[in-house]
């Protein structure tokens, strides 16, 4: 075959394969991979958060359960007797305490391996690097132009124009295998990890009600009940107990916002799953405009836990 | 919290979940790993276990949701009604308070809908002196309510259900994730690398150009 021709080859089957490259890539765009990557992060973000708030709650609700036993035991003992047995409520806190927080954090550990899993998606979906190498490939073909123009030969300009398409195209096709190849073990770590979600809802949601009425009884009712309390007619006792009253008549209480929390998080859930699943088996087309809203939607439940 | 299908039938959950972790998943993801073969000797026991659990879990809830949980729920629910009863009802609701104790101690951790129940009920009985029938002044002593108790219960089955969930994902599914995330990390990492290779290229050639344009001249 003379050079031409091989020239001639080389080019056609070039041209061919970055064609082919364009046309196979698949329907959804690396906008929507980012999207919905975006989505699982900012779901499996929010339950990391969440493992935060439970851990405080938690911690919250023994400090009280702990003044509380105060109260009742210094009605059943006296000095070293009784010093005794608040030392020793005191350490057995702090030890269930060290280990529900230890728990929470492994939880926290679990939900954000996906989320970097997530990440990696999105920080690939999102890569100038496709259509960088299609402008720089541009770019060098001109400059060896320059350096081959004196031996009569040149490389076509109008190939290198396919070549931005044609590496997001297979940046798409990339993307498209990993999730729908490992569609289903996502789907199952997404669902190990709602279990540990409503756990911890659960538990928001119990620790937050303790913390409540504890307050209610401990910083409002008692004080105000003991007649031997005269701190509360003078101006110091009487403003405090006046703002922890405005606190609990109208503030949110804790079992309010986990109530809310509760309901956006099984919204947010079920809105992903539902997303991942349409784009994953490929028996629903999922617009751009659905992703978004429900990005939004999940990005309102991570700043909504991050907030409490 | 719960959506109703899942309340109703955890079962198919964990059905689900023991039907996707055959061993053939298992050493599909081994033989993508580069652990040694004590490290993977090690896996498979551990998901080995894990799936005994998993089988063990549900033939225990097919028992419970037949012969236990019923009666638990006319416990529990029964409970819930006396709470807001007034004083008249006191030693009703002191007995009853003992029947909870004890029939919370059989709830089954993945039985949803009753882990919600006893997750609202423990912190009302924290402080009998809040409910309606103590509020004339005669409070149960703390042989007769032990206010922390179910508090306790609760959060040791609570426990019991994040450790299990917690080890099915490190053993069945954080190998495969994080494997996952360093490929997907290493293939934008290449695209990133070509981008420079050819930025290398084009400087080059520039500066080859130049010399070849300087030569041209002299």
């Amino acid at each position: 075959m003379k050079r031409a021709e091989q020239w001639f080859c080389r080019r056609s089957a070039v041209a061919g394969f970055l064609l082919v490259m364009s046309l196979s890539g698949g329907c959804t765009t690396t906008k929507q991979y980012a999207t919905l990557a975006e989505a699982g992060s900012a779901y499996t973000g929010a339950v990391s958060a969440l493992a935060d708030k439970a851990s405080a709650l938690e911690v919250e609700a023994s400090s009280y359960q702990l003044l509380n036993e105060r109260r009742v035991l210094s009605s059943q003992y006296k000095d070293k007797a009784l010093r005794d047995t608040l030392t020793a409520h005191l350490s057995a806190a702090e030890t269930s305490d060290y280990r529900a927080i230890q728990k929470n954090r492994r939880i926290k550990d679990v939900a954000m391996s996906l989320q970097a899993y997530f990440d990696g998606l999105k920080a690939m979906a999102t890569s100038s690097a496709p259509s960088d190498i299609g402008k720089k490939t541009g770019d060098l073909v001109s400059k060896l132009n320059i350096a081959l123009k004196n031996s009569g030969n040149s490389i076509p300009d109008s190939d290198t124009a396919l070549v931005s398409p044609a590496l997001t195209h297979m940046t798409e096709a990339v993307l498209k295998k990993e999730l729908t190849g490992r569609r289903k073990t996502i789907l199952n770590a997404l669902s190990v990890i709602r279990q540990l979600d409503e756990g911890l809802e659960r538990t928001s949601s119990g620790y937050g009600a303790e913390v409540d009425r504890s307050f209610k009884f401990m910083l409002v009712k008692l004080p105000f009940t003991d007649s031997k309390r005269e701190d509360l007619m003078q101006l110091g006792g009487m403003d405090l107990w006046l703002q922890e009253r405005r606190k609990v008549m109208l503030a949110s209480s804790n079992a309010d916002e986990a109530k809310a929390m509760i309901d956006a998080s099984r919204k947010s859930y079920d809105a992903f799953n539902e997303t991942f699943n349409k784009m994953t088996t490929g028996n629903a087309e999922v617009s751009l405009d659905d992703l978004s809203k429900t990005v939004d939607e999940l990005k309102a439940f991570n700043t909504f836990v991050k907030n409490l | 919290m719960n959506t109703d299908e899942s309340v109703a039938n955890p079962l198919r959950e964990l059905s689900d979940f023991a039907a996707s972790l055959s061993d053939d998943y298992l050493e599909g993801q081994l033989g993508k790993s580069s652990m040694n073969s004590s490290e993977k000797s090690l896996i498979r026991t551990k998901y080995g276990a894990m799936r005994r659990d998993l089988s063990r879990i549900r033939l225990g809830w097919v028992l419970y949701e037949k012969e236990v949980r019923n009666d638990i729920e006319v416990q529990l629910d029964r409970f819930m009604v006396l709470l807001e009863k007034g004083p008249e009802q006191r030693e009703a609701l002191v007995r009853q308070f003992e029947a909870v104790i004890e029939k919370a101690a059989e709830i089954n951790c993945f039985d949803k809908k009753l882990m919600d129940e006893l997750a609202q009920i423990w912190p009302m009985v924290t402080l009998p002196e809040e409910l309606p029938a103590f509020t004339s002044g005669q409070l149960p002593s703390p042989s007769e309510w032990p206010r922390y108790r179910l508090k306790e219960i609760f959060r040791k089955k609570q426990t019991e259900c994040d450790e299990f969930w917690l080890e099915v994902y490190n053993d069945a599914f954080r190998l495969e994730i994080e494997t996952a995330t360093d490929a997907i990390k290493k293939k934008k990492d290449q695209l990133d690398a070509i981008v420079k290779s050819i930025d290398l290229g084009i400087t080059l050639l520039t500066a080859v150009n130049k010399i070849l344009g300087l030569a041209a001249v002299v």
